[in-house]
């Protein structure tokens, strides 16, 4: 479980990345969403001990991450957002590392990597530079990484960022052989929609929403989403929320109609602060 | 300290790069070489010590002095010290890892060199482990250099340019490939804030000559200060 009192973090620019979070994740794979620099990346940081709170706390499985911080690595993995192999490197050697530092002897690191590579499907490619593989294959070694160290928490930040649809899908597959409680930050609704029992989504620094896909969209039960008209304007795209009963009243205007999902539920938290 | 993460950083860091990147030892050895030569051609043979003894000192340095780029590489791109945070080693294995590395894609060069001059009689055999011993305290403390110097880097670009230039003022400027007699006294002086000078004075002494046992003490002493420094510099945590 991973619980957050009053947490904030107030970088030495000035910037509020947290603004007193308080929060409970409890799911198999909790996710957090919101824009860019939501905070997001600051709050995995602070959890997986890399960063230091400015005030606040947080306890994860009962450990307190800033007092037990050195109990509490070895129960945690984190894959930074923009964490890349190295090149030269192979899938096992970088694995084999990662596991050598979480404790593991050399001999079972081996072991345990190869099973993991071969779990997220880059069984074929163990031993090939990792320059040569694709995008989606290199963030599943950091995937794989995760799956063999065996811990009692990952931390997986943004694991799909800029992979084409078939790899995210290969990635979030790979995610789910995780034993581990994930907790993962993304800005894909459709990831969070896919992968999360539990999702966060934070706005600035602030806790906006938390609860499952249908507590979130609870809000906007039997609505609709129309875009071409409407008060809420995102670029150039007006947009509004109807009853479906009142839907057929607007076939004949120039509207597109969709069906709700985690954006809507997103968008509209995301007015609500605008205003 | 974690051993067995160190080893394996330097396997994973050292041995992949031998194995997949053999073109790179050639690239290390070319300018040592070449310097080989040309002191050869141009002392029509005299030299040819110094050019062996400086070779070796300058592979190891040169090597060790890439750190600037490749630890800025590891942690502004790569984003190692991120992943490698929530583990359970910290900063000294990370570090030493990193120098053990570098030795072991060093070594084919100082094997070059050793087997250079044993054929050419510059050393014996039985100076070999305390030579051994030098280069591992260069590669120390030259590594640590490297590290200090990326520290605080905050672009990956900034990095390459620094270690080209660190590299050429480590190993042409200092007595590697010419005699450090024939320097006055004040500039050895100088010189000796590099690691590879006190290192080139111990082997071209033949390790038993006057200024050996102070150049030993020099070299102990720059090794100890750079690790430290190095050490409190390489930013694990964040606050």
């Amino acid at each position: 479980m991973i619980e957050t009192f009053e947490l904030t973090k107030r970088y030495d620019d000035g910037t509020i990345a947290l603004n007193s979070l308080t929060m409970k994740l409890d799911s198999k794979i909790s996710c957090l969403i919101g824009r860019n620099g939501a905070g997001k990346t600051t709050l995995t940081r602070i959890l997986s001990t890399q960063l230091k709170p400015t005030s606040g706390k947080a306890v994860i499985n009962g450990y307190d991450i800033e007092r037990d911080r050195k109990t509490l690595r070895k129960k945690i993995t984190s894959i930074p957002q923009e964490a890349k192999p190295m090149g030269i490197a192979s899938p096992l050697e970088h694995v084999t590392m990662y596991l050598t530092a979480k404790g593991m002897s050399f001999r079972d690191a081996v072991r345990e990597a190869k099973v993991a590579l071969e779990a997220v499907g880059l069984g074929e490619v163990i031993d090939k530079p990792t320059d040569e593989l694709s995008g989606g294959m290199k963030r599943k070694i950091f995937v794989a990484m995760a799956i063999s160290s065996n811990t009692d928490v990952v931390f997986l930040d943004e694991p799909t960022t800029g992979l084409d649809p078939i790899s995210r899908m290969e990635v979030w597959s790979a995610v789910r052989e995780i034993r581990s409680k994930i907790l993962l930050t993304t800005h894909y609704m459709e990831e969070a929609q896919e992968l999360c029992g539990q999702i966060a989504i934070l706005d600035r620094g602030k806790l906006r929403g938390l609860g499952t896909v249908n507590e979130l969209l609870e809000p906007l039960k039997g609505k609709v989403r129309v875009e071409g008209m409407g008060d809420i304007i995102i670029g150039k795209t007006r947009l509004s929320y109807v009853d479906k009963t009142k839907a057929s009243e607007l076939l004949d205007k120039n509207v597109t109609l969709k069906p709700i999902t985690l954006e809507d539920v997103f968008i509209t938290m995301g007015v609500e602060i605008e205003s | 300290m974690n051993l067995k993460f160190i080893l394996t950083f330097a396997w994973f860091y050292g041995w992949s790069g031998l194995k997949r990147g053999p073109v790179y030892v050639l690239s290390y050895l070319s300018l040592p070489l070449s310097l080989l030569l040309l002191v050869f051609i141009i002392s029509r043979g005299e030299l040819l010590s110094y050019g062996i003894i400086g070779g070796m000192i300058a592979v190891v340095a040169s090597n060790a002095l890439s750190l600037v780029s490749d630890n800025a590489f590891f942690k502004l791109e790569l984003r190692m010290i991120d992943l490698l945070v929530a583990t359970e080693v910290g900063p000294v294995d990370y570090m030493i890892g990193l120098m053990l590395g570098d030795l072991v894609f060093s070594f084919p060069g100082i094997v070059l060199y050793i087997i250079l001059g044993i054929i050419l009689k510059v050393f014996p055999l039985i100076e070999i482990p305390p030579i051994f011993g030098v280069l591992i305290l260069v590669m120390f403390s030259t590594s640590s250099l490297g590290i200090i110097t990326s520290s605080r880097l905050k672009h990956v670009r900034h990095s390459w340019g620094l270690s080209s230039f660190l590299s050429i003022v480590f190993t042409i400027i200092p007595p590697l490939y010419y005699p450090y007699q024939i320097l006055p006294k004040i500039i050895l002086y100088i010189l000796m804030a590099t690691p590879v000078t006190p290192a080139s004075v111990i082997v071209q002494s033949g390790l038993d000559g006057p200024s050996t046992m102070s150049s030993v003490a020099v070299l102990l002493l720059e090794t100890a200060l750079f690790t430290i420094c190095a050490r409190y510099l390489t930013q694990w945590e964040e606050k």
